[in-house]
């Protein structure tokens, strides 16, 4: 990664210990249930779990920053709202696919806005707005789902490429994400706009003091979480075919769940998208591998957590270790 | 260009800063000429650190001009002062403890290629600076694992990356042991041949005569000299330094063996260590006794106090209180023994800024003190707080305002009020007048004395020679963590060579 590092050291990527993790899992599960490992069985639960890894990617830019947003699975559900709505009602699907991202930026300028103007953690701020969104949805759709059913839509490429009527050796929801964490990653990692994520969440103060413009890099990183969560939703959209009054609701936990597992920590300074990526990958293999184990999925939910207190755990006894020997 | 430039780098005139009452700077009248090393003197408060701050535009003066190379600004920002070459070198670190160190070093400066930051290029910036101050730490580590002696030489090398014109140095050697010390040193002498003019902020006046060409001296804000170091000496600096005391209200206490041979000890501690900054130190405290600590930021002394008290764990030694040996030390067991300790950094640990003042005077004896009552009267806590108030001269409407909103010596007096309620035996003072203008400082000694007089003991710590000497009985001299002499009855001129030697 390095490449000024003249005296190059052997190095795993801070990533190996959750791509390890990970292997483990689903070797635990292939071995007791070898149908698992079915490539189709793998890149459907890959697929399945594609739109929460594409949130958790972008999570990790709030978490980065030592922020949190918690409406996203509103801004997400709205957007595809706004997209269907929009569609049923005849305007062109690529305009309506806009107006749906659009939605969900505007919704992350919202929360970035409120959060430097009330000077207040965006976790407040999103507290109510996640209501906000919410509530406009339920509004907009009658409490009812919305489906686009004329044929018209329906054998659009967008509708038939997403909901796999077109084959593709590779589901293309999954190729779509892909693309999205490598540019995710390059410009958290590589940018300046990524630095000074990274830069205010170390340190406000110190950000502030070598010109940072804090402000607009928060409003900023607020309205890309939108347009992500916007995405997540035309994804849905195309994907199901409906979204639901419900769509959303339970994305908060295997998103944040993902970032944490992927090893960034909430309390600002230090990110891993691929991390996220993978750590997207663990609760969806263990979402799915319960089922495989013929365990009742309630109890994924619960493994979930359980991760979770691990992968934190482990993560504090190293840096409890590491600032003992320094 | 004009050829004034040549000569001075900066000049201020009738420069004045205030903050509420107090005169932090009082039309200082100053010119630094070019390619030289300048050191400023002063004690704390004499307005060497506001200086500096209007020399990195992050303060505004109230009244003055500054000409910097022969240009003159009224009104002079960061962004004026950074486009002037004009670096500083903070005594607190502002580095990004989650990046890795060459991220540090181009914070919001990076190098780029097309979108994308350029790591090799800024390396190849970075390691000819690194080599030049003899630094060798690999670029891709994070800088919060990197010792800290290390991070004070990657934010000096973060300055020097952008070659300043200019380099303020505020206490650059306080994380840096001897031998770091003399590196700094020598590369300090050698900045100005390369076109840097360096101003050298520091107490150690050993330092400041190795290093500097000339010597400026700051008492009360304003100057008292400005001499080429070749015709000065270590005692005329100190003379100037210390000045006659304007705080000359409070009398000097005359040190008394009696009261030390007689009284009853408070404190007896033995060959203390905390394994890191306090390697063995012994003293006594006598009841009615003020004991101070003298030292150098760094020698041990800063973290004495947290470590008697029990908020750092201490690996060796006995310490003894009212003739009770203390096997576990820890706060809640000093509170329990009577030992208050008013910390140094009053905001951070000595209050609760956001709440009440009456909140703050009882939290301690609410929450380990008064046993027996299930639930709080409000009532009572505001009249007993209203006491507190009384007794200490508080200046505060109601007891009912938030304590953030009280100055600096007030919110001082609800820090040491809030402790004397649990009535303590041993009152560990941590450099009680930080940030504290004369007026309350002569308040506060006052109060201190007082409760000697009660008969309880104290250990005085404070960063400010004339302080210790004021008010103390007798002096610990603290160097390298080693309590290494007693002294009574010294004056300011023996103890700052004392420390320094």
């Amino acid at each position: 990664m390095s490449a000024g590092a003249k005296s190059r050291r052997v190095k795993l990527p801070e990533e190996a210990s959750v791509i390890f993790a990970l292997l483990v899992l689903v070797g635990i599960v292939g071995a007791l249930r070898p149908t698992f490992l079915k490539p189709e069985n793998l890149l459907n639960l890959a697929a399945s779990y594609s739109i929460s890894a594409l949130l958790a990617g972008c999570i990790v830019y709030l978490l980065s920053m030592g922020e949190i947003d918690l409406s996203f699975g509103w801004i997400l559900n709205l957007s595809a709202v706004v997209a269907g709505l929009s569609m049923i009602a005849g305007v062109p699907v690529w305009i309506a696919i806009i107006l749906g991202i659009g939605a969900g930026g505007f919704m992350g300028a919202i929360n970035g806005v409120l959060t430097v103007v009330m000077r207040l953690p965006l976790i407040i701020v999103t507290l109510g707005t996640a209501s906000i969104f919410q509530g406009l949805s339920l509004i907009s759709n009658k409490s009812g789902s919305v489906v686009p059913t004329e044929k018209k839509l329906t054998e659009n490429i967008f509708f038939r490429v997403l909901g796999g009527d077109i084959e593709t050796p590779v589901p293309f929801i999954l190729i779509f994400v892909v693309f999205a964490f490598l540019v995710l990653h390059l410009t958290l990692h590589k940018t300046r706009f990524g630095y000074r994520i990274l830069a205010i969440g170390s340190n406000p103060e110190a950000a502030r003091l070598a010109g940072i413009p804090t402000k607009k890099i928060k409003i900023l990183t607020c309205t890309l979480m939108g347009v992500v969560s916007g995405i997540g939703g035309i994804l849905f959209l195309g994907f199901r075919g409906a979204v639901d009054p419900s769509t959303g609701a339970n994305l908060l936990l295997p998103v944040v769940a993902a970032a944490i597992i992927g090893g960034t920590p909430l309390s600002g300074g230090a990110g891993t998208v691929w991390g996220s990526l993978i750590g997207a990958l663990i609760v969806g293999v263990i979402g799915v591998g319960i089922v495989f184990l013929g365990i009742d999925a309630v109890w994924s939910t619960l493994v979930t957590g359980l991760v979770i207190i691990f992968a934190i755990g482990v993560d504090q006894i190293v840096r409890v270790r590491k600032n003992r020997a320094s | 260009m004009n050829t004034q430039s040549v000569h001075n780098v900066i000049s201020v005139r009738g420069l004045s800063k205030r903050y509420g009452g107090v005169k932090a700077l009082n039309g200082l009248d100053l010119d630094l000429a070019a390619n030289k090393v300048h050191a400023i003197v002063g004690e704390n408060g004499a307005g060497k650190s506001t200086f500096m701050k209007i020399l990195s535009g992050g303060v505004t003066p109230d009244e003055g001009s500054i000409e910097v190379m022969g240009e003159k600004f009224s009104s002079f920002t960061v962004q004026s002062a950074s486009k002037l070459g004009i670096g500083i070198m903070y005594q607190e670190l502002r580095l990004f403890q989650h990046r890795d160190v060459l991220t540090n070093l181009f914070p919001d400066r990076e190098m780029r290629i097309g979108p994308f930051i350029a790591r090799k290029k800024m390396a190849q910036i970075a390691l000819p600076v690194f080599k030049s101050i003899g630094l060798d730490v690999p670029l891709d580590r994070i800088v919060g694992e990197v010792p800290l002696s290390d991070q004070q030489l990657i934010e000096l090398a973060r300055v020097l990356i952008e070659k300043p014109k200019l380099l303020i140095l505020d206490e650059p050697t306080s994380a840096l042991n001897a031998r770091e010390s003399k590196r700094l040193l020598d590369l300090v002498k050698a900045l100005p041949a390369q076109g840097t003019t360096v101003l050298y902020v520091s107490h150690r006046l050993d330092e400041v005569f190795a290093v500097a060409d000339h010597i400026t001296v700051m008492r009360n804000g304003s100057l008292v000299f400005s001499k080429p170091t070749t015709e000065l000496d270590i005692p005329t600096v100190i003379g100037g330094i210390v000045g006659e005391k304007a705080a000359s209200s409070i009398a000097k206490k005359t040190g008394s063996a009696d009261l030390y041979a007689s009284a009853e000890k408070v404190l007896e501690v033995k060959n203390l260590s905390n394994g890191k900054q306090v390697l063995d130190i012994s003293l006594n405290v006598a009841a009615g006794e003020i004991v101070g600590v003298a030292g150098l930021i760094g020698s041990g002394a800063d973290e004495l106090l947290e470590t008697l008290f029990g908020a750092r764990p201490k690996v060796a030694g006995t310490v003894t209180v009212q003739g009770v040996e203390k096997t576990h030390l820890s706060p809640q067991n000093s509170v329990r023994d009577g030992v208050a300790l008013i910390p140094a950094d009053r905001k951070r640990v000595g209050l609760m800024l956001e709440r009440t003042v009456s909140d703050n005077l009882s939290h301690i004896s609410v929450g380990g003190y008064k046993k027996g009552t299930v639930l709080i009267s409000y009532k009572g806590l505001a009249a007993a707080a209203m006491k507190i108030v009384d007794k200490f001269a508080i200046k505060t409407e109601s007891v009912q305002v938030r304590v953030g909103n009280l100055s600096g010596g007030n919110q001082q007096k609800v820090v040491i009020g809030k402790w004397l309620e649990i009535s303590p035996g041993l009152v560990l003072l941590d450099d009680p007048t930080r940030g504290v203008d004369i007026g309350a400082k002569v308040e506060l000694f006052r109060l201190v004395r007082e409760i000697a007089a009660e008969g309880k003991g104290i250990l005085f710590r404070s960063t400010e020679i004339s302080e210790l000497t004021t008010l103390c009985d007798r002096i610990v001299v603290v160097k390298d963590g080693v309590s290494t002499r007693e002294v009574i009855g010294v004056d300011d001129g023996e103890l700052i060579k004392l420390i320094n030697e």
